[in-house]
């Protein structure tokens, strides 16, 4: 599961599952931790990587359980960066209902709303969410709550 | 995530722990039978839910969407901090029409059981 760790660098390789998440959010949390991110930011970094790999797991793979996801942390000494990458095509799970953000829409906004940087880029074999979250930055930028 | 159901005029749903996407199919299950048989109101006591994600806010809103054209109202107990912080990014701490946030569930029965919404 874990392929490749360091004080500063870790990488998940896991099934497609999302009772994987947990697992995630603890991996993620430990190692921002260790890195010298704040309670509100351990908090920000669990939720959206948790979103990002929820949606890896429910529309980035096609094989189902049996695909993976991949999930990258490098720490640096102003920042975190995670990747999640899996198996999937990305523009399909962009969902918009009635003008206003579904499920999948408010895990995204989740994800922008909580980070400093989120990238995603599609390749053909799989699509790469990339987070970052700077060290010890003001809390939450959102100035106003979205609409649901 | 664990949840005791406490049934009644205003079934309690008492959750804790962890409410992301693997545990929300089974709490919508859980909630969604009280709606389906008739319950117009619900309490969902979040009290010692220390994290929540989309998922999680759309069940609280699918149970909203579902009790509005009852009459009735979803109250929503929340005391973390960071799951209200989640309920704000995403707005849904301004849909006060159809939904109560409170901050026991003393409270929310108090308030829930006099507007006869149940």
């Amino acid at each position: 599961m874990v392929k490749k760790e360091s004080a500063l660098e870790k990488e998940l390789r896991l099934n497609s599952h999302t009772k994987n998440l947990s697992l995630i959010r603890e991996e993620v949390e430990a190692m921002a931790a260790s890195c010298g991110f704040n309670e509100n930011e351990l908090y920000q970094l669990k939720v959206a990587v948790s979103e990002a790999a929820a949606n890896a797991i429910e529309h980035g793979s096609p094989q189902g359980e049996q695909s993976h996801i991949k999930v990258s942390i490098e720490c640096d000494p102003d920042k975190i960066s995670i990747e999640v990458i899996d198996e999937g095509v990305f523009k399909a799970r962009l969902p918009v209902t009635n003008g206003r953000p579904s499920h999948r829409g408010r895990g995204i906004f989740l994800m922008t709303a909580l980070m400093d940087e989120v990238n995603i880029t599609e390749g053909l074999t799989g699509t790469r969410v990339r987070l970052v979250k700077v060290k010890n930055k003001a809390a939450l930028d959102v100035a106003e709550p979205s609409t649901v | 995530m664990d949840v005791q159901i406490k049934p009644g005029d205003i079934p309690i749903i008492d959750v804790g722990g962890e409410i992301d996407h693997f545990a929300v199919p089974e709490l919508e299950h859980r909630v969604m039978e009280f709606i389906d048989t008739g319950h117009a109101s619900i309490i969902l006591d979040f009290s010692d839910v220390s994290y929540i994600d989309s998922a999680g806010v759309a069940l609280i809103i699918l149970s909203i969407q579902k009790t509005t054209p009852l009459g009735g109202k979803v109250g929503l107990i929340v005391i973390d901090k960071n799951v209200l912080k989640i309920l704000e990014i995403v707005g849904i701490t301004k849909l006060v029409q159809a939904f109560a946030l409170y901050s026991s569930l003393d409270e929310a029965l108090a308030d829930m059981s006099g507007d006869h919404s149940g």
